[in-house]
């Protein structure tokens, strides 16, 4: 009894203590949408060459964001607090704050080894919770400074926004100079920010639809080098090219598997020149053929998983995407709006599948779950092609045509249709595919 | 590519005027009538057409090794064909060479920097993640706003039961299983409902969200003391969303949303909120 009485005594204490913190339970349900406004201040250095890089580093970072929907970049004449202040006594979070910043970026530049490498810190901070959200510490040859600040962006984007960045990238495309019969196409590669733009092949052959491999050591591309449209691989360290296979016909639209060892293609060989899609592994130089249709099937794009094949045919007599298993098997329509479908991209974040869509005469850049349902239409204009990812699946590459022009530029464009952007690029460009991040 | 399906805008090309071109239709008829019967006879003496099925279905080439380009394209040294050069390894960190496969990646030393000394000192109250228990007291009242006349009744029937239980406005019932993060409860009447949804509808105003990201609906309970002017005293995360950014952007958004408008007189009552945020 006593016991009893004893545990009976316990519980309504706890009940009382519970009562006692008992909190007003509050439901939030409706957010708003703005983006999350960031001051990036100027690092510190104490030479002249770091005081330039501490300069052109927040410069190139300050680029990276006002491209980037997520965030919104505090104009510097705002800023109540030198960088030097912030440097000896930290960031008086109460101005920055004032002047609506979520975020401070600060840093510093000290060039080592008489200027051979450089060495970048940065901090940044949560004026909210006036805490140190993440501080990292890169060293690095001088030369490669433009990376160190493509690498902090993607810091600050992942830190902000829980999702991995992309601004550590590069774009291979197809350059063009000239026109007409005297036009020239190159195999070319860029900054994801149109620095450090670089031509790799010399133009005397034809070179279209480039693609990264997954770890970035290669590009697959189709070239007329031997006077017939084949598929190569170009081997970036070591300059290597070598030939995937020499198919009767025509050999276009490659894309790696997400593990690197395959390569989806279309060729024309054997059937009366019709398109069908093949995969070969390179290792083994297996082919194995994945269509069988007397229609036109091409451009084949893998889910990331491996499992699943999402390309474009005319098989129900218009052209529109499929998806079928990676072995060829369970072939199913995935559009059926009105208009005609192409170059399907799946979104590396498997999430969703990119195409390019005409309707009349006006084409555009488009996105579908891989169920078929939630399109839209992000671009509409006189000639959009080729549209690929960015590795983190939030931003669309493509080229875009102007009307009675055979050139074309490159743009990139943010998943919510914002952020248009047309990549500067020395000559005209096209056929773009986004590199995966370079860690 | 859209060029393999079709020529896209093979439509705008506009057939010369007809006056003109009823002499080069003429001709051109003619010489593709010529053109047609000397190919057709061509390929009749020379090319019987052998109707062969071919299907390939995995076919290994004896030697692994590619055949290499004939004529190589000239390909400008590793300078420019990589991406980035392979640097001189300068020192490798092992957070860095777990992830450095890459020989076109700069060799980056990255190292993780501690919060600076100088702001160690003024920061504020740490971020307490400790979950709390899951036993919790459920609210038996699930008092919403009215909003319906119809539903006034049964409000009505609530401060019955009310004024009928002496220590309603804090007396507890049976003691639930409730989903994680959610704490003890303290029951509100009507008018403290109210109240409840003023302080809702100000901090709903500081909730931003990025667009373009987080797309994922996600679910963050934050514990919070206020003083009596309703700035805070605590701010805690009971129940995480598992994406600590968008945990970061709710803290963000109830730090902005000081003070809180904590109704006078109530204190007792409001001094612990419980936020949870689904969105």
């Amino acid at each position: 009894m006593k016991k009893l009485l004893a545990s009976l005594f316990i519980l309504v204490l706890a009940f009382v203590a519970n009562v006692a913190n008992a909190a007003v339970r509050i439901d939030l349900s409706n957010p708003g949408a703005s983006p999350i406004p960031v001051a990036v201040v100027n690092f510190t250095g104490k030479t002249p060459e770091e005081q330039q890089y501490a300069r052109d580093m927040p410069g190139v970072i300050t680029n990276n964001f006002s491209h980037s929907t997520p965030f919104k970049v505090i104009p510097a004449k705002a800023f109540l607090q030198t960088p030097e202040e912030i440097a000896a006594n930290g960031p008086k979070f109460s101005d920055w704050k004032g002047i609506g910043a979520d975020a401070i970026l600060t840093g510093s530049i000290e060039l080592i080894d008489n200027g051979a490498q450089i060495r970048v810190e940065y901090r940044l901070y949560d004026t909210q919770s006036e805490q140190q959200l993440v501080g990292r510490r890169y060293t690095v040859e001088t030369r490669f400074w433009r990376h160190i600040a493509h690498r902090i962006s993607d810091d600050v984007y992942e830190q902000l926004t829980g999702e991995p960045g992309y601004f550590a990238t590069r774009i291979v495309h197809i350059g063009q100079t000239g026109s007409g019969k005297a036009s020239q196409k190159k195999l070319c590669v860029m900054d994801q920010d149109g620095a450090n733009y670089q031509c790799l092949t010399t133009g005397n052959d034809l070179v279209l639809t480039p693609r990264f491999n997954p770890e970035l050591q290669k590009i697959i591309y189709l070239s007329y080098a031997n006077g017939n449209p084949r598929l190569y691989m170009l081997n970036m360290p070591t300059g290597q090219q070598t030939i995937i296979g020499d198919f009767e016909g025509l050999n276009s639209t490659p894309r790696f598997s997400p593990d690197g060892q395959s390569v989806a293609m279309t060729l024309t060989m054997g059937h009366e020149g019709n398109p069908e899609i093949y995969e070969m592994n390179l290792n083994t130089r297996e082919l194995k053929r994945l269509t069988f249709h007397s229609a036109i099937d091409t451009s084949p794009s893998y889910s990331p998983d491996g499992k699943f094949i999402v390309f474009n045919s005319d098989r129900g007599g218009v052209a529109a995407l499929y998806i079928m298993n990676r072995d060829g098997s369970n072939v199913r329509r995935l559009t059926f709006r009105e208009g005609r479908y192409y170059a399907p991209a799946w979104s590396p974040r498997g999430d969703l599948i990119a195409f390019i869509k005409q309707t009349g005469g006006i084409f555009h850049v488009g996105v579908i779950d891989p169920q078929g349902n939630e399109e839209r239409l992000l671009t509409d204009s006189y000639l959009d092609d080729n549209v690929t990812w960015a590795p983190n699946g939030r931003v669309l590459v493509f080229q875009r045509q102007a009307p009675k022009s055979d050139k074309s530029k490159i743009y990139t464009i943010d998943l919510t249709g914002y952020n248009l952007r047309e990549l500067p690029t020395p000559n005209d460009a096209s056929d773009p595919a986004w590199s995966p991040l370079i860690k | 590519m859209i060029a393999s399906l079709n020529n896209p805008h093979a439509h705008i090309t506009r057939p010369p005027s007809l006056t003109k071109s009823w002499g080069f239709s003429f001709g051109g008829h003619v010489l593709l009538l010529v053109f047609l019967s000397i190919t057709a006879a061509y390929s009749i003496r020379t090319a019987p057409p052998t109707a062969i099925q071919v299907r390939i279905v995995g076919v290994p080439q004896p030697n692994a090794a590619p055949k290499p380009v004939e004529k190589p394209q000239e390909v400008r040294t590793q300078d420019s064909a990589a991406p980035y050069e392979a640097p001189k390894v300068i020192k490798n960190l092992p957070e860095q060479t777990a992830t450095n496969k890459f020989t076109v990646k700069p060799e980056t030393k990255v190292e993780k920097l501690p919060p600076n000394p100088i702001e160690a000192k003024k920061r504020p109250p740490v971020l307490d993640k400790t979950p709390r228990e899951k036993k919790v007291v459920k609210n038996d009242l699930n008092a919403k706003v009215v909003n319906n006349p119809e539903d006034f009744l049964k409000a009505l029937s609530y401060i019955d039961k009310i004024k009928a239980a002496p220590s309603a406005t804090t007396a507890v019932a049976d003691v639930k299983e409730a989903p994680a993060g959610e704490g003890p409860q303290i029951q509100l009447n009507l008018s403290d409902q109210g109240e409840a949804d003023a302080i809702r509808r100000h901090i709903e105003q500081f909730w931003l969200k990025p667009p373009g990201v987080m797309t994922d609906k996600l679910e963050t309970t934050f514990l919070v003391d206020v003083d009596t002017s309703g700035n805070l005293t605590n701010v805690r995360l009971t129940s995480s969303s598992g994406n600590p950014a968008y945990d970061a952007t709710i803290e963000r958004a109830i730090r902005r949303a000081q003070p809180l408008p904590i109704p006078q007189g109530k204190y007792d009552k409001f001094k612990q909120l419980e936020l949870h945020f689904a969105g």
